[in-house]
């Protein structure tokens, strides 16, 4: 064993209230790929099957994951796009709540939707 | 019959158990027999038709719920050596949801790797079946074989890549012994020995297929049931004809998210 142990981040939790609506929900606007479901969890990744994996948890009393930094909104979980523009209009095709793009720095680019149970989800786009 | 603590715990921990003869040559010749007067009675009437590109497997298809028709299939079904076992392992009362009999001729394919409870949609608990061993089986005439302890994580995406960390159900049964199967890692593939008599127990979660019949001339009958646990709180396929150990019809809600979720899972 190396004094140095390696870490990599394997998966993030986020609380729903409905497992099977919100499946659908990320899976349809995420294009993410669903890896397992057992009982009260669901476990969805990236279009190419790599890690982090976000577990999708079943509490039934949930409180949305809304963190505020001031007033800033910050994103439990933030999303990449190459094109955030063709992401963005089709969130509001759909009708997904989702705030305007904002422009930043270094062409940084991003814009925040909530989920089916309130949870602010980050899309952003940069160059790579 | 009584089930060892050793064999409860194989069924939980690995996902499936041996129960090693628990039905005489007598009855398990006498459920071959009323099988195959079933069939003859379909070929008969036209139900079973043979289909010219598969020739010997379309005579001999799966029979399913015979046991709704068939007076000793009704009574083998309900018997309390065979619903003892269920209740043995669940710990509590069961419901029987199916059954299927199968005739696995020689030359018929390999049966898919996939978990009972993709179908059954059994929830809390999945569910649990009871497959009945009615002649020797091995690799070489399509018997069992199971991933252990890939019942823990519920169930899997069939989309996900063989190999992945979670692609256990994209993997092949091999055809022929050199096929290599690509599982991920820390999982392994076990063939299942089983003579006649013998009862295999397994998790509706675990991981299991089974061989193409390689014989030249060996069928591979077998009468499988899947039961579930009576406190489940909904289950998919038959919710309102489920069978307890008195033959009494139950009814339980019907599990409305499995449809979506089956989607979702491909």
């Amino acid at each position: 064993m190396s004094d140095s142990p390696d870490f990599r981040v394997d998966s993030i939790a986020l609380p729903v209230r409905n497992i099977v609506k919100s499946m659908d929900w990320y899976i349809k606007h995420f294009n993410l790929k669903l890896l397992w479901v057992y009982k009260k969890y669901a476990s969805l990744t990236a279009n190419d099957y790599s890690a982090p994996y976000v577990t999708l948890v079943h509490i039934p009393n949930m409180e949305p994951l809304n963190l505020m930094a001031g007033h800033e909104p910050c994103p439990v979980l933030n999303f990449f796009t190459s094109d955030i523009e063709l992401v963005h209009e089709k969130l509001r095709a759909s009708h997904v709540p989702v705030s305007n793009i904002e422009h930043h720095e270094n062409a940084l680019k991003r814009c925040l939707v909530t989920d089916p149970d309130g949870n602010f989800i980050g899309i952003s786009s940069y160059p790579e | 019959m009584r089930i060892s603590a050793a064999q409860r715990q194989s069924y939980w921990d690995r996902g499936y158990t041996v129960i090693k003869g628990v039905f005489s040559k007598e009855e398990t010749s006498r459920m071959i027999q009323e099988h195959e007067a079933i069939r003859l009675a379909f070929i008969k009437d036209k139900s079973i038709v043979q289909d010219s590109h598969y020739p010997l497997s379309s005579l001999y298809p799966e029979l399913h719920e015979t046991f709704r028709t068939n007076d000793y299939v009704f009574q083998f079904l309900t018997s309390p050596k065979y619903f003892g076992l269920v209740e043995q392992l669940l710990g509590e009362e069961a419901l029987a949801v199916g059954t299927t009999f199968f005739f696995k001729p020689p030359g018929k394919n390999s049966f898919l790797l996939h978990q009972d409870n993709y179908d059954v949609g059994a929830s809390p608990q999945p569910s649990c079946a009871l497959w009945v061993s009615l002649e020797d089986t091995s690799r070489e005439n399509g018997g069992l074989c199971f991933i252990p302890y890939s019942h823990k994580q519920g169930l899997y995406s069939s989309q996900t890549p063989a190999g992945h960390r979670y692609g256990l159900v994209s993997s092949r049964v091999p055809q022929v012994e050199e096929d290599p199967v690509l599982l991920p890692h820390g999982y392994w593939m076990e063939d299942m020995t089983t003579q006649a008599g013998d009862v295999v127990a397994f998790n509706g979660f675990v991981v299991h297929g089974s061989f193409p019949n390689n014989s030249r001339y060996q069928f591979r009958k077998a009468f499988t049931t899947h039961f579930i646990p009576r406190s489940s709180e909904s289950v998919f396929v038959f919710n309102n004809q489920l069978v307890d150990k008195n033959g009494q019809i139950n009814r339980l809600p019907l599990n409305r998210h499995h449809p979506l979720i089956r989607d979702l899972l491909g």
